[in-house]
């Protein structure tokens, strides 16, 4: 029983040791960013940086189609290659080479992956040449108008582009994998798909997801400290910290209910 | 991994494919591969399913070493 006193007691100082070793040097980056930033101010107060940013929001604002034109091109060309490598590997597959097939799948896996992060990249962009549309020094004219219209244009031939290459990656999946279910373009796709997981991949499933609210979580702690310092020290508003707050929210709350559902069915 | 399986040499006893396997139990052929690789463990079910395909019982094709040797 003493022995087991003992290494508790062992295992709780080691926790608390680890607790210090990253307090202290959270503690002491917080007071040189703290003071970093009243640095900052201090210095900037008087500065006039109003030419400087309507400047650059208006020379962003007219490189921005370019930009995201060049962005989008080399996400759809990646998995363009990663679609076509599978393709080529699928249709020589004898059926009973593993190694084989297990490259293919690799393939597609990156493929959507590449997909997946490219959709948060252009709607990312998207945004942020709404944003310089609002704070840069233009004319509206008839140039503008078609800038604008032909940006907006590019976006949903990006959108639907995105899909359909999604969408031919999930029906070689499906070529496969036979036993797999569901249409991309389904509203009911994620349901059937995770219905015709077996218990593997829906462990997998489930452990992925379960990993990403733990990070999400760790994510909204950092993104709350910046909204609140942001405010104190450069006027961010309100706004920031209500979508940080919502999206923490409906994060946990969605575990929570889970678990209390799928606890109390047993 | 405590547990050790001789799925593959009953699957090609068989003369199957993992794919053809997985359509045989219900499961897909990635599954077929991590079992035989030793990276997952089936759930009873799909042990029983295994070895009542492989026509053996679960204890022929699955193995439990808790120190780790395979006996």
């Amino acid at each position: 029983m003493n022995e087991n006193k003992n290494k508790t007691k062992k295992k709780n100082s080691s926790a608390a040791a680890k607790l210090i070793k990253v307090l202290v040097p959270s503690i002491l980056i917080g007071a040189v960013l703290g003071f970093l930033i009243g640095y900052y101010q201090e210095m900037v107060a008087d500065v006039d940086m109003t030419a400087f940013w309507d400047s650059f929001n208006t020379a962003s604002y007219y490189a921005m189609p370019a930009v995201y034109a060049v962005v989008f091109i080399a996400i759809i060309a990646l998995c363009l290659h990663f679609i076509s490598k599978a393709k080529k590997i699928i249709a020589n597959w004898d059926g009973e080479d593993e190694d084989t097939i297990d490259k293919a799948e690799k393939s597609l896996s990156i493929s959507l992956s590449i997909g997946s992060i490219g959709n948060l990249v252009t709607y990312f962009m998207f945004g942020l040449w709404a944003y310089f549309m609002s704070n840069a020094a233009i004319e509206w004219d008839a140039k503008t108008l078609v800038i604008s219209l032909a940006f907006l244009l590019l976006f949903l031939v990006s959108l639907i582009v995105s899909v359909l290459i999604q969408r031919t990656a999930v029906e070689l999946t499906k070529k496969v994998n036979p036993e797999k279910k569901g249409d991309l373009l389904d509203f009911k796709f994620a349901k059937e798909w995770e219905n015709s997981c077996d218990e593997a991949e829906k462990l997998t499933i489930y452990k992925s997801g379960y990993l990403a609210y733990k990070v999400t979580n760790y994510v909204c702690i950092g993104l709350w400290l910046i909204c609140v310092l942001g405010e104190m020290s450069f006027g961010f508003g309100i706004t920031p910290l209500l979508f940080v707050t919502a999206i923490w929210l409906s994060l946990t709350l969605t575990y929570l209910i889970t678990a209390y559902k799928l606890e109390n069915k047993r | 991994m405590p547990l050790y399986n001789k799925l593959k040499d009953f699957r090609t006893k068989l003369g199957v494919n993992q794919q053809q396997m997985g359509a045989l139990v219900g499961t897909s052929r990635q599954t077929i591969s991590q079992i035989e690789r030793g990276d997952y463990s089936p759930s009873v079910t799909l042990a029983l399913k295994i070895a009542k395909v492989c026509g053996v019982s679960v204890e022929d094709i699955f193995e439990y070493s808790e120190d780790g040797t395979n006996e």
